[in-house]
């Protein structure tokens, strides 16, 4: 056998090899459409070394020719996979410098199969004898073909791409990777514009592309076995994080689980059964799952699921879950969903705390507030106890009266019943005016849990002004009282909020007398606040806030009153927080404190 | 006559009733500004105000009716009587302070004893006008001997204050003592005494 055709064999035989590694690459992962095009273009080269093996042997002029022709296509077929597979490969490269490459590559083979014998030449005239490596080998003597200008047009194109998409690779931080197969590449282009030139003029009985060729697939070689060390690393890196992962998630009893969607297979970390919202061992559908959740919350929190999944939100979500000693356990969940290349959800992960020691603080913390709301409403009915006792004497001081006079008139002769008719109607009123007062008076002292109804503003105002009434007229001050009563129905605890603005009431209430001269005016008004809250501001022409002190008038123990305990603006607060609203204070320009409530309005659904 | 004043028409009615009941004539008015507007300088009898009203309270009342030239009496009812309130109508003078669920034989005892004070004070008030008129005669001169002689001057003393000679003195002296009906010096400084002790500037009004 000649070395010729070892040589050319085991060049063939190379590039088969890297076509197959990367066939199977692209095989396993299917995204992997760069390792593709390089197989396709290998397979190109290996044909391509045949193709000039039988091209130096050929016997005729006509023969060279034809086999010429064909070297074209191989040749076309390496130089369009490889601009393509560097694209990919690298993710840098022009784009229309790729399309005017493979444009005129394509281009060539019109000529190439139209026009006698190729796109090399116009003509073939005779075979020169040449001797290489002990074997006399057929040039090519012949007249060139024009069209061979498009060829060396797209052989500059093809360089100045490679070397603008090495330069971009750099910035990706891909400088390595642009920097081995740019300069193998860029040298595979010149030596083979080389040979082919040297071929042209009858030195060589070939371009020796299959060999040239072999610089860039070796580069590639490197490349791949760089990136199989590196995939050794990185399944090494995978194995200390996923530990790492265990021991902080065991640590801090994280649940870790993922939902694979499409198979409805649900994974989650070892943690002990249900705590943390997870289980462990066997893989359990979504069902299964809700199963195990609490039977009131297993709507919502499917519900959730699915809306995140067809939002693209983050899911965060907190649920109670059975154990398996029937406990319920309170786990809040965080997680991402992944979608495929559809935007099919594919799976969702994420993590699980179990968080039902907060959950009993925060209980814990609301019953305290309950508690500490419901001395306070003590204290304001302590402040309230004169005037209500006012308020209240004077129906029974009525009916008192009203009963000794009756009494005298039925002790008349004859007695004037007529009178006494008039004076039980009388009774009957004031026993009535008395229930009210006394009804109003309870609902300070109802002691209770927040609990949440929906309630139209101007009742909830009008409930509140009804109960400083009679001490805003024993003070003399004015209340002006302005509510729409088309604002939407908010959602709340009425004790709660009512407290809230008899606190704020009688704020301004002992403003206006500290200032002692001045409007004796309080103004409650109400207006929606954008879509979601309604806004009531309750404003008066008193004292004001000091300006310094503006920043912690809600902090508790706070007060500028003499009496006062300093929980009043505090636990304002604390209910409106409670809420999901906000309180703040201003001082108006024109003198006195400007104090605004933001509740949030009642869901549609909730509307009685 | 009694007059009530209670801006709780409900109440109003029913205490109405119950002095009407016991024999009292009555007058309502819903409020002190009403009563004012109303008031003829000739009425007879006492006040029952509520404490608490609008625009002008009870007390505000009161001290209305104490610069006027007919002070009735004033009986103070409240619905709730608080420590400060009653201090401060007492303060003021307040004849009785009771609240409106007293027993019924309290509040009778207290408007009738304002109108007995009433009545009492009615008649001094109308001796002491007389008295002022049988004042009012006396000459600028006559007025000027009379400040002297109750500061306790002698006839020589006062004519030397007033530039004029003793016999001048003398002549005045025993004119304001016949105009004023009285015999002795005693007589005379207990008339000035009961014509202006009591209200010592209705007293200078009167002049």
């Amino acid at each position: 056998m000649s070395w010729i055709t070892v040589i050319w064999s085991m060049a063939a035989g190379v590039s088969l090899t890297l076509a197959a590694v990367n066939l199977l690459v692209w095989l396993r992962d299917r995204d992997a459409v760069a390792n593709a095009l390089f197989s396709v273009s290998a397979v190109a080269a290996a044909v391509l070394a045949m193709q000039e093996l039988a091209v130096m042997r050929a016997q005729t002029p006509a023969e060279f020719g034809a086999i010429l022709r064909w070297m074209h296509v191989s040749a076309a077929t390496i130089v369009i996979a490889t601009v393509w597979f560097i694209r990919l490969y690298l993710g840098a490269g022009r784009r229309w410098l790729a399309w005017a490459i493979t444009g005129l590559r394509l281009l060539v083979l019109i000529p190439n199969f139209m026009l006698y014998p190729n796109a090399t030449f116009a003509e073939v005239h005779a075979l020169n004898p040449v001797s290489l490596l002990g074997e006399t080998l057929s040039a090519p003597v012949g007249e060139m073909n024009p069209w061979r200008h498009l060829i060396l047009l797209s052989t500059v194109l093809l360089c100045i791409f490679v070397v603008d998409a090495a330069l971009a690779a750099r910035k990706l931080g891909k400088g390595r990777q642009g920097m081995v197969l740019g300069a193998s590449l860029l040298m595979t282009i010149i030596l083979a514009a080389l040979f082919s030139a040297l071929m042209v003029r009858g030195v060589l009985p070939s371009a020796f592309i299959a060999l040239v060729y072999l610089v860039f697939v070796l580069a590639m070689a490197f490349e791949l076995s760089v990136d199989m060390i590196r995939a050794r690393q990185v399944a090494g890196e995978l194995r200390d994080s996923r530990e790492r992962m265990r021991l902080a998630a065991r640590a801090a009893d994280l649940g870790l689980w993922e939902w694979d969607v499409v198979r409805d297979e649900i994974w989650s970390n070892d943690v002990d059964h249900t705590s943390a919202g997870v289980f462990g061992g066997k893989r359990i559908g979504l069902a299964d799952y809700l199963e195990l959740v609490h039977p009131d919350d297993r709507d919502r929190l499917e519900t959730t699921i699915r809306r995140t999944m067809a939002q693209a939100w983050e899911l965060q979500v907190e649920y109670r879950m059975i154990g398996a000693d029937s406990t319920e356990r309170w786990i809040s969940a965080w997680g991402k969903v992944e979608y495929g290349e559809s935007r099919q959800p594919l799976r969702l992960r994420g993590v699980s705390v179990d968080i039902t020691a907060r959950k009993q603080l925060e209980a814990e913390a609301q019953r305290h507030c309950s508690q500490l709301a419901r001395v306070q409403r003590g204290f304001v009915l302590g402040q309230l106890s004169s005037a209500l006792a006012h308020e209240l004497n004077q129906p029974l001081g009525a009916i008192l009266r009203n009963a000794e006079a009756g009494e005298a008139f039925l002790r008349q002769d004859p007695p004037n019943l007529a009178e006494v008719g008039e004076i039980l109607a009388d009774i009957q009123k004031d026993d009535q005016r008395a229930a009210a007062v006394i009804q109003r008076m309870r609902s300070l002292l109802q002691h209770g849990e927040l609990c949440f109804g929906v309630m139209r503003p101007l009742e909830l105002v009008q409930q509140a002004a009804a109960l400083l009434e009679a001490e805003m007229g024993a003070q003399h001050v004015a209340l002006g009282i302005a509510v729409p009563a088309d604002l939407p129905e908010i959602r709340g605890d009425r004790i709660h909020l009512q407290q809230v603005l008899v606190n704020l009431l009688l704020n301004s209430l002992d403003a206006i007398n500290a200032a002692k001269h001045g409007q004796r005016q309080i103004d409650l008004h109400a207006a929606r606040a954008g879509e979601a809250m309604v806004s009531l501001v309750v404003e008066d022409s008193g004292t004001g806030f000091a300006p310094a002190r503006l920043a912690d008038l809600f902090e508790p123990l706070y007060t500028t009153k003499p009496d006062g305990i300093g929980l009043g603006l505090s636990l304002c607060k604390t209910i409106i927080d409670a809420h999901g609203g906000r309180i703040s204070a201003v001082n108006r320009p024109r003198g006195g404190a400007r104090i605004e409530v933001l509740l949030p309005v009642a869901a549609a659904d909730e509307s009685a | 006559m009694v007059f009530i004043v209670d801006d709780d028409a409900s109440f109003l009615k029913s205490i109405e009733r119950l002095l009407r009941s016991a024999g009292f004539v009555t007058q309502c008015y819903s409020s002190a500004v009403d009563f004012i507007a109303q008031q003829a300088p000739d009425r007879v009898g006492c006040v029952l105000a509520d404490l608490r009203m609008p625009d002008m309270d009870g007390i505000a009342l009161q001290a209305h009716l104490a610069r006027s030239g007919n002070p009735l009496p004033v009986v103070f009812l409240t619905g709730h009587g608080d420590i400060p309130t009653s201090v401060e109508a007492m303060r003021q003078g307040a004849e009785d302070f009771l609240v409106k669920t007293a027993p019924k034989e309290a509040i009778i005892a207290a408007v009738e004893r304002a109108l007995a004070r009433g009545a009492k004070e009615r008649v001094f008030r109308a001796h002491r006008r007389a008295l002022q008129a049988r004042l009012n005669t006396l000459t600028p001169r006559e007025e000027q001997v009379l400040s002297h002689v109750m500061n306790g001057s002698k006839n020589k003393q006062i004519a030397a204050a007033l530039g004029i000679d003793e016999r001048s003195v003398k002549r005045h002296r025993s004119h304001l003592m016949r105009k004023l009906e009285v015999t002795s010096i005693a007589e005379l400084a207990q008339l000035v005494f009961e014509a202006g002790a009591r209200e010592d500037d209705s007293y200078r009004t009167a002049k």
